[in-house]
């Protein structure tokens, strides 16, 4: 126990010195500007300034890029919240609640929720790396393929429950996002899939214009069919700041939302997406009243934004001490640590301490600086609500298009995403929720490639999901919410849930 | 059961469901398949698309079972404006440059709600160009062609 303070109180040391403080203040606020432009989610952020980093010592560099990742993810909040549009795909659950609130004049409430839940789980969680995270990455290390087939199949059924509608439906949607996510070269094989040719799409499609043109686009649409051109009248901003009442309402979402990410944040592959997902599912069944979900409920956004902020930060665990990127985000760090001669990997914590070390403090310190950069912003970013949706949707069509194609520099995302616009109204039309879908494209690939695997460890023995005992308890789980959707008592009780 | 449909809604998302998996089935047509311990390029997509045919068929099933509202209705001036306006901007950007295919998308796009008259028009062009040539190009270093 005295070890790991002694250790924590040497990376505090080195990441109050003066020069990381500002390398850490400078990254949080460019990574807030940055991720705060519709489109433009933490994986874009930290790519588009990771070249930034290059000039300075390794553990500044790592400091200011882990201040980036921060902020972005901060800044892609406050656009779900503002104007419906994740960034990425862990800030989808937020815009549900979150633009609801927004909506009835309570995004101040919304942003200082998102923020302070943020802040709460992103020091707990650092705490928890210190503590737990040399002995837990053990553990991870014992998640073989059919581990992660099973914890997939859990996040996929928890996406169904929470999708408002029909089952089989929502099925339908995660079904839909796989197919996309085949789309490209298939990598054991070489095999074009669904590729038509089209040179661009033998990498894959990217997250970025599906979900933009899915949420970004076909909102507007949708928006300005309901308004009848009128478009949203901006309802007035009645209070910045949570009241009492919110706060006693959001703070046993933000705990669970912490211990959620936290926890499935650790797996690679895991990370803040599935946190988020599990945790609004979670809220909703805890909650006395789960038909405000979706209309404004508080703990909507206190859990997930919460889990996600725990979850993203729960994986800089086998990042750093496996060397495992669990999402894209992590990938660009690594990519950054070996720039600067740094391998991840075990040794890295013997090796290197204040560097790992450091890291780990300035998370802290990254976190407690977004909060106090950020809350005298909510005002500016509120006000942003204020103004015409004649005005506004053309702006959000601008961010929309220029920031998907930044992503490459080609204009064939940006067709690709008028595409997805029009697919995204016409689910709408036949009352298909997005949501779903874009939890099966992002993990298409990862369920692919285990099923594969753990199909030819056990060479073709399906018993292996239920033999192994993490995998055995994943899959009681997952079967007993697919009971739960099935149960006629549990089903009368979500369809009265999604009555409007 | 009625001859009548009476849910036009769930009959028409299964009958495209059904048809995405069909699309998808025949275009994996070739691609191996292998076997469950040796899976191939065709497995995965195989096995989604029959679980997508299965739910589109119960989904056509229950539009002619259970009621629904009748209405769809599509709003084709908002969908068409805001798909070609973006389609213009891709097929601008790099012939006439950043300025003026931000002029085409908010000019058709704006079609899509009530357009705005031509002095506020201008200044929400010129206020939004000059934001995303400071941001992308000189701030973040994109390779943009700004001008013609």
């Amino acid at each position: 126990m005295t070890d790991i303070f002694a250790n924590l109180w040497l990376g505090l040391g080195v990441s109050v010195e003066p020069m990381n403080l500002v390398y850490c203040f400078l990254g949080a606020l460019i990574g807030t500007l940055i991720g705060v432009l519709p489109g433009l989610g933490p994986t874009a952020t930290v790519a588009l300034l990771l070249p930034i980093t290059f000039y300075l010592p390794p553990v500044g560099a790592l400091i200011m890029l882990a201040g980036i990742f921060y902020g972005a993810q901060y800044g892609g909040s406050t656009t779900a919240i503002l104007v419906k549009l994740p960034g990425e795909s862990s800030s989808v659950m937020t815009c549900l609640d979150g633009n609801a609130m927004a909506r009835q004049g309570r995004g101040g409430v919304a942003l200082a929720t998102a923020a302070l839940s943020s802040l709460f789980a992103g020091v707990v969680t650092t705490l928890v790396i210190a503590v737990a995270g040399p002995p837990l990455a053990g553990v991870a290390l014992a998640f073989g393929p059919s581990e992660y087939v099973a914890l997939m199949l859990v996040g996929l059924i928890g996406a169904v429950i929470l999708a408002h509608g029909s089952v089989v439906k929502a099925v339908a949607m995660i079904l839909i996002g796989l197919l996309l996510s085949m789309v490209g070269t298939d990598v054991n094989s070489g095999q074009m899939r669904f590729t038509f040719d089209i040179p661009q799409l033998y990498d894959g499609l990217d997250f970025v214009p599906l979900a933009m043109g899915l949420f970004g686009l076909a909102d507007i649409i949708i928006n300005l069919e309901e308004t009848e051109g009128r478009g949203i009248e901006p309802s007035p901003i009645h209070r910045l700041w949570p009241t009492w009442a919110d706060f006693k309402e959001a703070w046993p979402a933000a705990v669970r939302g912490t211990a959620l990410g936290a926890f499935l944040g650790i797996l690679p592959g895991g990370g803040a997406t599935l946190s988020a997902f599990s945790s609004y599912a979670l809220e909703k069944k805890v909650a006395r009243d789960p038909a405000a979900f979706g209309k404004g409920a508080i703990q909507g956004v206190a859990g997930p934004e919460a889990a996600n902020n725990a979850g993203a930060q729960a994986s800089f665990i086998p990042m750093l001490s496996l060397g495992i990127p669990s999402n894209a985000v992590m990938a660009l760090m690594i990519g950054a640590m070996m720039i600067h001669g740094i391998t991840p990997g075990p040794q890295i914590m013997t090796k290197q301490p204040d560097l790992f070390w450091g890291m780990i403090a300035s998370m802290l310190v990254g976190n407690v600086m977004l909060v106090v950069l950020n809350l005298p912003l909510i005002g500016i970013w509120v006000r942003l609500l204020r103004v015409p949706y004649g005005y506004l949707f053309p702006a959000i069509l601008v961010f929309c298009c220029i920031g998907t194609y930044s992503l490459r520099n080609d204009v064939f995302d940006v067709v690709m995403m008028a595409g997805f616009g029009i697919f995204g109204y016409v689910l709408k039309k036949l009352d298909c929720e997005p949501a779903p879908l874009l939890l099966g494209f992002v993990l298409g690939p990862l369920l692919e490639e285990n099923l594969s695997r753990s199909m030819l460890l056990s060479h073709g023995d399906l018993t292996v999901f239920v033999t192994r005992p993490i995998s055995a308890g994943l899959m009681a789980v997952a079967a007993g919410l697919l009971a739960l959707i099935l149960l006629p008592a549990f089903r009368r009780q979500r369809e009265v849930a999604f009555k409007e | 059961m009625t001859h009548t449909l009476r849910s036009p809604q769930d009959f028409a998302a299964g009958l495209l469901l059904g048809a995405i998996a069909l699309g998808g089935l025949w275009l994996a047509r070739g691609w191996e398949a292998g076997s469950l311990a040796m899976m191939q390029a065709g497995f995965f997509p195989r096995l989604v698309c029959y679980l997508l045919l299965a739910s589109g068929l119960a989904t056509m099933l229950r539009g002619l079972t259970a009621d629904a509202p009748a209405t769809l209705g599509w709003a084709w001036r908002p969908s068409v404006a805001i798909t070609v306006a973006v389609v213009a901007f891709a097929a601008l950007l790099d012939k006439l440059g950043l300025v003026l295919a931000i002029l085409a998308l908010i000019g058709i796009g704006g079609l899509a709600g009530r357009p705005l008259r031509p002095g506020p028009f201008t200044a929400l062009w010129a206020t939004l160009a000059s934001a995303c040539v400071a941001i992308f190009s000189w701030g973040l270093g994109l390779p943009l062609q700004i001008w013609p």
